[in-house]
């Protein structure tokens, strides 16, 4: 006889895993380019401001 | 195990060394390290909690204590996982508000600077003894099931485990934690999905088990043994403190990127959990009738990996396992240095410290915290009764913490510093009391041994109870600008409103409300089924059950409406 309670379970389980693998695949993307962008971004105010602005980031 | 298998093993280690060790790059100051600079999505959130959660003291545990009790210790798990949808939705988000980085430091916005160093330095200590314990279970399953032995086994699996976890904790802080963190969780459920259909099948699943164990062992709820009614509502009260005041578990969830991440993050924790503990316990029963009359009931997963499990496979389920240990290890690794260099470091010793200063701390105090990790697993073996230790421990400092923290921390506005000092350490100290009248008649007050660890925590947490209140009002009143900011925080803030991403505690909206109503039904569903399941009634399991789903239920609809 076919056991419901056991693979339904381990199918709502395999549903989570489906799910963990996919989602944060997308939000580390989404992390990713906004850490890209604040990086290009501070690298290029440092090349405006000059060096002290540079300094003034590392304190 | 094959050589096939230990490949796979050493290419999963090199590959979550390389990963955790990447985030090296992203860690500009000491927030970026102790928690992601708030940056942590809602799913990665999840994944991470989940997987500091789990390690190898629930798989080999809980598959060991129902091969011995039955089904009744899964209710730890569940229990747990419904204290941090409680805690999701009422302590984490006013915690988050204030921008604190551990619990010591919220003590210091609520009561003064010395209940956070006192604290602080006590959960350094406790983190310590938790990693040694969680290594040498590491170690043990490891030279279990590879069939090593002595002590060149042993310290060579006690380098496998902490070196690589504490190099990369070390370069890529809270970063590298929470992604490897990531791979690790799916890593854990696949090796979850591989183990049960090989085991089930073989004791003819469901109705095999049914068949063929004891009467009364696939029971959820029972009136009587350790694992009864009892034990449900004890396990739950601790994990609800749990889920309020753990360091490992909070610092995750203060990398959150705002209110609504944490609520949601540890909501969905909970809900994905509650399956994932019901297949941690199955495997202990099937092991029940497939290798009856084991000596140590903490073998039976252990027997049925190398029974069952072909090849290759088995390296994959092992590096599944692995996965879960490696990930708290970071986690808690991660955890003791912020609690350090935060509460100790950064109050006490040097205030004036650089951000550079304190995040070369920060990893300096990973290898410190790695090597009293690697003392502390040592020690086990010669001690005997580490686990009974650490059980010890958290019974004594733990309900403490949550009730003048949390308790009079969040909900009476007269508690002080004065009381929370003298009612933490008035805990603390019937905690030691009490424990030591379990080993010896103290003044003719004796603990009997198998009660000791519940007797401890309801002693300690009430003589917290009792001195709080009473220093509190024989003392000054406390500051009313820190008790202000606090209480400011169960309130959005203005960012919050303009960023339209508030949440409220109590919800306005009519879906919020009837949200927040059917996760209080399904509390009082499961609580009718405990007082059921105290009266020895057969329907006692399936109600507290549907009572849990429907909590699970009500919460993850609370934490997408208001």
């Amino acid at each position: 006889m076919f056991d419901w309670i056991t693979w339904g379970i381990w199918a709502i389980a395999f549903f989570i895993l489906v799910v963990f693998i996919v989602q944060p695949i997308r939000e580390f993307r989404r992390l990713y380019q906004e850490h890209k962008q604040a990086n290009s971004k501070d690298a290029s105010t440092a090349e405006n401001m000059g060096d002290d602005a540079g300094e003034a980031k590392e304190q | 195990m094959t050589l096939a298998d230990y490949v796979i093993v050493f290419v999963f280690l090199g590959m979550i060394f390389l990963l955790g060790s990447w985030f090296y790059k992203w860690i500009g100051n000491p927030d970026d390290f102790m928690v992601t600079g708030r940056s942590i999505t809602p799913f990665i959130l999840a994944a991470t909690l989940a997987a500091t959660n789990i390690n190898l003291y629930n798989f080999v545990g809980y598959a060991g204590t129902s091969y011995a009790h039955g089904i009744g210790i899964v209710w730890q798990e569940w229990t747990g996982m419904m204290s941090l949808v409680f805690s999701g939705l009422f302590v984490l988000p006013i915690l988050r508000r204030l921008r604190i980085r551990t619990v010591p430091e919220y003590l210091e916005h609520r009561y003064s600077r010395g209940v956070r160093a006192l604290i602080g330095i006590m959960w350094v200590f406790r983190l310590g003894a938790w990693l040694g314990v969680v290594l040498y279970l590491a170690v043990k399953v490891a030279m279990n099931v590879t069939g090593t032995e002595g002590a060149t086994a042993f310290a060579s699996w006690i380098a496998v485990f902490s070196i690589i976890a504490i190099i990369y904790t070390a370069m890529g802080g809270m970063w590298a934690v929470a992604l490897t963190n990531v791979l690790q969780f799916v890593l854990m459920l696949a090796a979850l999905l591989i183990i049960v259909p090989v085991v089930m099948s073989k004791v003819g699943w469901t109705a095999g088990l049914l068949a063929h164990l004891q009467p009364g062992s696939m029971d959820f709820v029972v009136q009587t043994g350790p694992y009864n009614w009892l034990f449900i509502v004890a396990i739950f009260l601790l994990g609800i403190q749990w889920a309020s005041t753990d360091q490992g578990l909070l610092q995750t969830a203060f990398s959150a990127k705002n209110i609504r991440t944490v609520s949601r993050g540890l909501i969905l924790a909970g809900v994905i959990m509650a399956p994932i503990a019901y297949l941690t316990v199955i495997p202990g029963l099937a092991a029940r009738i497939l290798h009856p009359g084991l000596a140590n009931p903490d073998d039976a997963m252990g027997t049925l990996l190398v029974n069952h499990i072909p090849p290759i496979v088995l390296g994959l389920v092992l590096v599944g396992l692995l996965s879960s240990q490696v990930s708290t290890i970071s986690a808690n690794l991660n955890a003791t240095s912020t609690l350090f260099v935060n509460d100790v470091f950064r109050t006490i010793l040097k205030r004036d410290a650089s951000d550079k200063a304190v995040v070369f701390t920060l990893r300096l105090l990973i290898g410190i915290a790695g090597i009293i990790m690697i003392i502390f697993a040592y020690m086990v073996p010669k001690i005997g009764t580490a686990v009974e230790a650490y059980l010890t421990v958290i019974s004594i400092l733990d309900m403490p913490l949550f009730i003048v923290a949390i308790f009079y921390g969040l909900l009476w506005k007269r508690a002080n510093w004065q009381g929370a000092f003298l009612g933490y350490l008035a805990g603390a100290g019937f905690g030691i009391y009490t424990q030591v009248a379990s080993k010896v008649p103290l003044f003719g007050w004796h603990v009997a041994g198998d009660s000791a660890f519940a007797v401890t925590a309801l002693v300690s947490s009430s003589a917290a109870l009792i001195v709080t209140p009473l220093v509190s009002m024989l003392t000054a009143k406390p500051n009313p600008e820190k008790v202000a900011r606090v209480w400011a925080a169960r309130k959005n803030t203005a960012e919050e409103v303009d960023k339209a991403s508030t949440y409220h505690l109590i919800p306005i909206s009519l879906p919020g409300k009837t949200a927040l109503g059917i996760w209080f039904a399904g509390l009082l569903i499961f609580a009718v089924g405990l007082y059921l399941g105290s009266q020895g009634s057969d329907a006692a399991s399936a109600t507290a059950i549907t009572g849990m789903i429907i909590y699970f239920g009500g919460g993850l609809m609370r934490a997408y409406t208001d």
